[in-house]
């Protein structure tokens, strides 16, 4: 019959399964795209404090689009209802999805119960960008602050995410640490499931 | 003597002749292993400095001398792709002199990156490329560097230094 092909027809377009698609995309292009981003809410803004939640909300949008797509395609619709096992997700999965390689570290505060880091020696986000001085501690990476905050929103983990650079010794370029400071009520449900 | 080679094939014939007599000199001063650079200059289309680094222990200029060079060449570029015998002349590739060289690269958008070098150093053409590479990562994906301005950008600077050392140790070492 004509126009029968090797390919198996669905009738719902929902029943088609969702395929990984490229897993790769230029990085140039994205540099370019991200450098863009920030110039343009540069003229929207008045301040650096501004700017910095702008990208921030920039990246929560994608934060909740890919928890949504990550728990269906990879985690086969399980949820994570435990703090470790959100945090652990972040710092792998999510970050082997986006960036290509797992986050070099995750760690817990050693001064508050509720807040914990997770440490990249040099986002990829961050990779051509050479702040001026008179920004002071402006980090694009606010961008990824905003992902890591919307994906914990998305998963009933509210928390206020922040990205900071950690002079090292030794090293001419500071780490990057992504800090996460979870809200009152995800550690008393913590505490509560024991 | 200053003689500005290597923008025609009727002179390229010359200028082989020429550096096979030069080649017994240089072929001795490269025997002593000095081969380095002097300067890099970048200037943007519309002929204006946007980059200056020194490396020569001799011949250093203050600001407003550096500016004016490199006005001073985007100038000679310009009048010798008028002057050219041949159509479709891109400008001077090759500047020799008697105490130096100058390598310019000019790029399809017209930013030119020129170095001064000693006479007779090698591969400085493809050093040239490779700071054209570092200027589009690290300058031109830069959010905060606005496009024919000076300029500032830390990672340009490191990745300068790390690749123009690297270069120096391994001219040095043949």
């Amino acid at each position: 019959m004509i126009g029968v092909g090797k390919v198996k027809q669905y009738g719902n377009v929902l029943d088609k399964p969702l395929n990984k698609g490229k897993t790769e995309v230029s990085l140039s292009a994205f540099a370019f795209l991200f450098s863009e981003l920030v110039q343009y809410n540069q003229t929207q803004v008045d301040n650096i404090g501004e700017l910095e939640r702008r990208l921030e909300d920039a990246g929560y949008a994608v934060g909740a689009r890919v928890l949504e797509l990550l728990c269906h395609r990879d985690k086969g619709n399980r949820r994570e209802t435990r703090l470790l096992g959100i945090l652990s997700f972040v710092h792998s999965t999510v970050w082997k999805v986006l960036f290509g390689k797992v986050a070099d570290s995750l760690e817990k505060g050693t001064e508050h119960e509720d807040e914990y880091m997770i440490s990249e020696k040099e986002l990829l986000v961050n990779k051509f960008i050479s702040i001026p001085k008179d920004m002071g501690t402006f980090n694009c990476g606010a961008f990824v602050a905003g992902i890591v905050r919307g994906v914990l929103d998305g998963a009933g983990f509210p928390a206020v995410v922040t990205a900071h650079f950690v002079p090292m010794e030794g090293q001419q370029r500071p780490r990057t640490t992504i800090l996460i400071k979870f809200a009152e009520e995800v550690l008393l449900r913590e505490a509560r499931l024991g | 003597m200053l003689s500005i080679s290597r923008y025609s094939s009727v002179v390229e014939f010359e200028h082989l002749v020429q550096s096979v007599v030069k080649w017994d000199f240089r072929f001795w001063q490269k025997a002593f292993g000095m081969a380095a650079i002097y300067s890099l200059y970048i200037i943007n289309k519309s002929g204006g400095l946007i980059y200056y680094k020194d490396y020569g222990s001799a011949g250093r200029m203050d600001t407003n001398d550096t500016l004016r060079v490199a006005s001073l060449w985007h100038s000679m570029h310009a009048i010798s792709q008028q002057l050219s015998p041949v159509s479709g002349c891109s400008g001077i590739e090759l500047l020799q002199a008697d105490t130096f060289d100058l390598h310019c690269f000019q790029s399809l958008t017209g930013t030119k990156f020129f170095a001064v070098c000693e006479p007779g150093t090698q591969q400085i053409e493809s050093l040239l490329k490779y700071v054209y590479e570092l200027y589009t990562d690290y300058v031109l994906k830069n959010p905060f560097y606005e496009i024919e301005m000076p300029i500032r950008c830390e990672l340009f600077d490191m990745n300068l230094t790390q690749s123009v050392q690297k270069d120096r140790v391994a001219l040095l070492g043949q």
